[in-house]
């Protein structure tokens, strides 16, 4: 069960990077087209704003991918004087109350996504619609909840503990 | 509990929370924060705060700038600039006695200058230069400390993703604390090239002397420090003069380094994926940080602790300079514990009202502070870089990486001596901006 789940996270997780590796390159692109364009011809409009709305998607597509690849920075250097039960039980708790916690983020975002639809807001340069970047950086909220589910979860199956 | 008993407990839970279990800091402050400000103010407000912080930061132009300088880096990192650099920096300084050490430290310097990273610089360094040392029978206590300390200049000499984080949450002008950190950051390059020559005079045997090589072969090394040259002076020339935003230097930085690296053939698909992959693995470890820093500040600020604990602090009967070495101090002790970055967020909100009400320049108080938390990187027990260091190479023990970059630890102190003696040092290019 908990192999299954993890594939399926790890599936999510290489989809939502491919989204955020793309966005990340366009961003580049776009900024330079803004300089280029700014100095030969007339700037891009709109670009601080599409520049923020990707970076947003950016951020919150990694943070599955970060989790699972454990590059946050922790520091717990305490924990390791404790017997193997608890750091196990430590390490399980932390990743269980994380998780909550970026679920409960996601929701927020996700609601406040849902209240733009509802009013129909629009961007202040563009004109356009934002809440699909909002609900995307809602997405990556709640991918990084069940990655962190998953982690829960094989802590206390685990036999290593770090 | 009155809210500023809940900022001090909130904050001692986190501290306890980062020490004492293996959380990342970014969910700690995230999470801590959250809940002060839900027991301080109610649920609603802190759920509210919650979703909306959440885009506010994803989604800040300013923060854009993050993802795009380490894009830089790491497009230079696999591409192989840190080799080239080397090889260039060898040509000249390899025929003198500890030449290659001092190799080290220049080639950590220059490719600083185009990665804002001390970790990336560390074990980017360590896999060229410990080799070579090895071969030429240096010292490991010196080989080690060299790369280590060599390494921190990644963090001090712009452009930095310390910098860019200080001045983002302080909000001060990030081309202004870039080039604030100029000269500190070549200063304390030559402090380090400095041990390397006293440690080489002290013991000749610690660094023998490498073949000497001709001045066509000098010359001929050249063309291999030319694209950080370039890469250095468009980013940094572009945010001088003026010509450009800093995400948009960040973008100008990628994409040359890409261009540079694909013409020179030095680039395959491969390579790119991993260095994107790399980018978005970092830039979203600083995202989630910044985020947490952001919620655990706001939790703060609705105490009114930072506010209140600038005013104490200010109106104490002792001389400001005796605080900020107190600070400094923290910041030392602190560094030896925890990543520069995340101790940086984590403090920022606390003291900069405090360095402010004082009077104090912002802007040499930021500098200041990331070469002292940056110092943290080589100091015992979680010094980052020595451990990065002594995973590379495998038959030198920490006990020696530790004693190595010991040497390289005085100059440090000399450095933030000088930089506490004469604020001008770090303000003066910035004040002809």
């Amino acid at each position: 069960m908990i192999d299954t789940l993890d594939r399926f996270s790890n599936a999510i997780t290489r989809l939502l990077t491919v989204l955020a590796g793309f966005f990340l390159v366009a961003m580049m692109f776009l900024a330079c087209a803004n300089m280029v364009l700014r100095a030969v011809w007339k700037p891009v409009t709109g670009t601080f704003e599409l520049m923020g709305f990707m970076g947003a998607v950016v951020a919150a597509f990694s943070l599955a991918f970060a989790q699972r690849q454990k590059s946050h920075i922790a520091v717990g250097i305490l924990l390791k004087h404790f017997p193997k039960p608890v750091r196990r039980l430590a390490d399980a708790a932390t990743s269980a109350v994380s998780s909550v916690f970026f679920l409960l983020a996601g929701i927020e975002t996700w609601k406040w996504a849902a209240f733009l639809v509802q009013t129909g807001e629009l961007s202040e340069t563009l004109h356009i619609i934002f809440h699909p970047f909002v609900f995307a950086a809602s997405a990556g909220c709640l991918a990084l909840s069940f990655v962190l589910i998953i982690d829960t979860l094989k802590t206390l199956r685990s036999d290593k503990v770090l | 509990m009155d809210p500023i008993t809940a900022g001090i407990l909130g904050t001692f839970i986190l501290l306890a929370a980062i020490f004492l279990l293996r959380i990342p800091v970014g969910f700690a402050m995230g999470i801590i924060g959250f809940a002060g400000f839900a027991y301080v103010l109610n649920w609603n407000a802190a759920t509210g705060m919650l979703g909306t912080e959440m885009w506010n930061v994803f989604s800040k132009y300013g923060l854009t700038v993050i993802p795009l300088f380490i894009l830089m880096g790491q497009i230079c990192f696999y591409s192989g600039v840190n080799e080239r650099l080397y090889k260039s920096a060898y040509a000249w300084m390899g025929e003198i006695r500890g030449g290659l050490a001092m190799t080290t430290i220049l080639a950590c310097a220059g490719f600083a200058a185009i990665c804002g990273s001390n970790s990336a610089t560390a074990a980017t360094m360590s896999t060229v230069a410990l080799p070579e040392m090895k071969k030429f029978k240096y010292n490991p206590i010196l080989a080690t400390g060299s790369v280590a300390a060599g390494a921190t200049l990644g963090a001090i000499i712009p452009p930095s993703v310390v910098l860019i984080i200080i001045g983002l949450q302080t909000s001060q002008s990030i081309a202004k604390l870039f080039v604030g950190g100029m000269v500190p950051g070549i200063m304390l390059s030559l402090l380090f090239l400095t041990t390397v020559w006293y440690l080489c005079r002290k013991n000749p045997d610690w660094g023998p002397a490498g073949p000497k090589t001709t001045l066509r072969e000098k010359i001929k090394s050249l063309p291999g420090s030319i694209e950080m040259i370039i890469i250095f002076f468009l980013v940094m020339g572009g945010l001088f003069m003026g010509l450009f935003t800093p995400t948009e230097a960040g973008a100008a930085g990628a994409a040359l380094a890409l261009i540079i690296s694909l013409l020179s053939g030095k680039m395959s698909w491969k390579k790119f994926h991993l260095a994107v992959d790399d980018t978005l693995k970092i830039s979203c470890m600083i995202m989630v940080i910044i985020f947490g820093a952001v919620i655990f500040g706001r939790f703060l600020a609705i105490t009114r602790l930072p506010f209140e604990a600038a005013g104490w602090v200010a109106g104490l009967p002792i001389p400001p300079v005796v605080i900020i070495a107190v600070i400094c101090l923290i910041y030392i002790i602190g560094g030896m514990v925890m990543d520069a970055l995340a101790l940086l967020l984590v403090t920022i909100p606390i003291f900069f009202p405090v360095v402010t009400a004082m009077g104090y320049d912002p802007l040499w108080f930021g500098v200041l502070i990331t070469v002292v938390t940056t110092m943290g990187a080589i100091t015992p027990p979680v010094g980052v870089n020595t451990f990065i260091v002594a995973s590379m190479s495998k038959d030198v023990s920490m006990t020696d990486v530790f004693k190595g970059v010991t040497y390289f630890m005085i100059a440090y102190i000399i450095c933030i001596a000088i930089l506490m003696a004469f604020p001008q040092i770090v303000t003066f290019l910035p004040s002809m901006m």
